[in-house]
């Protein structure tokens, strides 16, 4: 996969992130700190319950952070209005499950054009483009197909081309493989090289599988709530968040 | 915020893909709407029918009698003059105001009915013809005798004896054999309904049913001949000093007219102001027994009722209208908060349905909101559902309490006693009354569902992704 430029897509300071409250709190995240570029790929591997979904959450919008500050292609998500973070899921950033999460009402195509329907663009080229982005992940034929008809690796690569719909800057991928075999899944790896590649799209994924990791160009383990290893960029970070974030990465060790 | 377009469609699309679910959490909003629209109908028809019978923006000012000295049985009853007349029209509020004056002498009235001779004492009162202009069969309604007079030319002299043959719809005034045209007159739905149910039952005689059918299949107007014997009577304790002498006129039946006596016939007013000048002098002849009083807002009876009897030291006569008005509100009242509980229980069903509905379809929420949807539009996406329940469930509703109707109106009827003024339909389905149960059913639907759309809207969409 390709380099990337230096533009900051991602920045993390100090984000923590509890559930429950009292003796049944649960602290997820621990003071993380991580910065990513404009086109690079990176994995965030950990084990169960580590916090990297979470994270992976909270960089999507698709959850908020307790402390700490939170800035996605510009938009600091602590000042952003639920219009605003609508806006930026909709049109600059992409999300793949590892449980697809496709309507199985709708068409193969329809899945696809889904973000369309939040979408204040009026573009009657909506089905047109669909199809072009089924197309890319090599669905062409099964377009009007549901996807109750479909394999895991078909499903995965709708849910991709959905994703992709509004050619986002940020692809956001939790356990992308983890419902499939093992030559559907490396389908699906290269894919993301393609896209990685061609539209200089970043991509963040989460995983658990090495061969996965091993396609990033720069993977982040996070343990316990902290990031123990492929240490964040930090830029722009003060001495102090640097040291804290080295001090994590040593006492996790 | 989602464009409308998009709202519709995904709405649209989600009612099809849940069709089971729609069609359960709207059959209660049928059955409410229906009966809302139905009930709400039939009384608006009901009332209109009586109100056409009994106006209630019309009121009656009458002069009570009033014991001036108790003891001595001494009673004054106040004038009701032109002077009263100029004071009620000159009153804010008043439309119209048509003073009544009573045949205030005896009279004798025979008819030839069935070649039966009907002889009665005759009740009767005399109003402007221009209150009853533009009435069905009224065109004959005139003062002929003034427009004669008026004219300048001698009335035609009656044929010669023994026959004294005159014009159709005129008669023979022997005092002076000559031509006048008879007396135009109007009775009331209610002494027709009196004959029918008392008199002819009891003395065998056919009901009256239609008017005009009844006039033809007896040979039209000028077979409909009353004659009327002014100043005789047959109650032998009658002790009015008259000025003249009894003399015959006659009259003409010309049909039932609303804005008739209810018992007795009605005359134009200047018939009755010369017979009473003529019988009983100028005091009669300018007394009215009572005024007609059209108000332009019938919620101003109360003031107007206040004014009449502070100011003018009158009252106004019992409203049979209103008596009925208020009884058919009362029956409203009742179904339609029957109809409204029926349409809250559904309400309430559609929240919990909605509920499990937002529960089930969290994973697909969360999607929504991953995909770019904003909490408004989850809101929309709900309400609009809701919506759309509200709107179809109201014009099944509406489309249900119109065959109730259509069926109510064949059916009902074969089970009532015989009421020969029944209108075609008991139901008045009017556009407001239509609309007012689609925004009712719609309303109701929307705060049904704003409970589930809030949590919906509210739901964290990550964890709402991670549902199995």
């Amino acid at each position: 996969m390709s380099g990337g430029t230096s533009e900051l897509v991602i920045q993390l300071r100090d984000v923590t992130k509890a559930y429950g409250t009292g003796a049944g709190k649960t602290q997820v995240l621990r003071g993380v700190s991580l910065d990513l570029r404009a086109g690079e790929v990176v994995a965030l591997v950990g084990q169960s319950g580590s916090g990297k979904s979470t994270l992976l959450n909270i960089v999507g919008g698709l959850d908020t952070c307790d402390t700490g500050q939170v800035v996605v292609l510009g938009l600091d998500y602590g000042r952003a209005r639920d219009r605003e973070l609508a806006e930026l899921r909709n049109e600059r950033i992409g999300f793949v499950f590892q449980a697809f999460n496709l309507l199985d009402h709708l068409s193969c195509v329809s899945n696809v054009m889904l973000p369309s329907s939040f979408s204040s663009r009026r573009d009657g080229s909506d089905p047109d483009r669909a199809r072009e982005a089924l197309r890319r992940v090599g669905l062409a034929d099964l377009a009007e197909r549901k996807p109750s008809e479909l394999s895991g690796g078909q499903k995965q690569r709708v849910a991709i081309a959905r994703a992709m719909f509004h050619k986002p800057a940020l692809l956001l991928c939790d356990e992308p493989t983890g419902n499939l075999d093992t030559d559907t899944g490396r389908e699906v790896i290269e894919l993301f090289g393609d896209i990685n590649r061609e539209d200089g799209v970043t991509l963040l994924i989460v995983t658990h599988e090495e061969r996965v990791s091993n396609a990033a160009q720069r993977v982040i383990r996070i343990e316990d709530g902290r990031i123990i290893e492929g240490e964040a960029v930090l830029e722009n970070a003060s001495r102090a968040e640097r040291d804290r974030a080295r001090d994590a990465r040593d006492g996790a060790a | 915020m989602m464009p409308v377009g998009k709202l519709v469609r995904l709405v649209g699309r989600n009612a099809v893909r849940n069709r089971r679910h729609f069609i359960l959490s709207g059959f209660g909003i049928v059955v409410g709407i229906a009966s809302f629209v139905f009930f709400l109908a039939l009384s608006m028809g009901v009332r209109s029918w009586v109100l056409q019978m009994f106006p209630i923006d019309r009121v009656e000012v009458i002069a009570p009698r009033t014991a001036l000295v108790g003891a001595l049985g001494i009673e004054a009853q106040k004038k009701l003059d032109d002077g009263i007349v100029k004071q009620i029209r000159e009153h804010g509020g008043v439309a119209e105001v048509v003073p009544r004056m009573a045949i205030a002498f005896p009279a004798l009235g025979v008819w030839w009915y069935q070649d039966t001779k009907l002889k009665f004492d005759v009740v009767g009162d005399g109003i402007d013809p221009a209150y009853a202009k533009g009435d069905k069969n009224t065109e004959l309604f005139r003062d002929w005798e003034a427009e004669q007079m008026q004219s300048g030319q001698p009335p035609p002299t009656c044929g010669p004896a023994p026959k004294f043959r005159c014009p159709d719809l005129q008669y023979c005034d022997t005092r002076n054999m000559t031509c006048h045209h008879r007396v135009p007159m109007l009775v009331s739905r209610k002494l027709v309904e009196i004959y029918n149910t008392q008199f002819a039952k009891s003395r065998g005689l056919p009901v009256i049913g239609a008017m005009e059918e009844f006039i033809v299949q007896r040979g039209g107007l000028a077979k409909m001949r009353l004659y009327m014997d002014l100043g005789a009577t047959m109650i032998e304790a009658t002790t009015t000093n008259l000025k003249a002498p009894p003399r015959q006129i006659e009259g003409v039946l010309l049909g039932i007219n609303d804005k008739a006596i209810p018992i007795g016939v009605t005359v134009p007013i200047g018939y009755v102001k010369r017979w009473n000048q003529e019988f009983l002098g100028e005091e009669a002849a300018s007394t009215y027994s009572s005024i007609v009083v059209r108000l332009e807002d019938k919620d101003d009876v109360g003031p107007f009722a206040a004014w009449i009897e502070k100011d003018l030291d009158l009252r106004l006569q019992d409203n049979e209208g209103k008596q009925f008005a208020l009884v058919i509100f009362v029956v409203t009242i009742f179904f339609l908060l029957i109809s409204l509980i029926i349409v809250t229980i559904s309400a309430i069903n559609i929240a919990h349905n909605f509920f499990m509905q937002v529960s089930e379809r969290r994973r697909e929420i969360g999607l929504m909101r991953a995909v770019g949807a904003t909490q408004g539009d989850i809101r929309a996406i709900i309400l609009g559902e809701a919506a759309l329940i509200g709107l179809v469930s109201g014009l099944a509703g509406m489309g249900v309490a119109l065959l109730a109707g259509l069926g109510f109106d064949v059916v009902v009827p074969q089970f009532l006693p015989e009421l020969p003024f029944q209108p075609d339909s008991l139901f008045s389905f009017d556009w407001w009354i239509l609309a007012g149960g689609l925004a009712f059913s719609v309303v109701f639907c929307v705060l049904g569902g704003f409970l589930p759309a809030h949590k919906a809207a509210h739901m964290a969409p990550a964890q709402a992704l991670v549902q199995q």
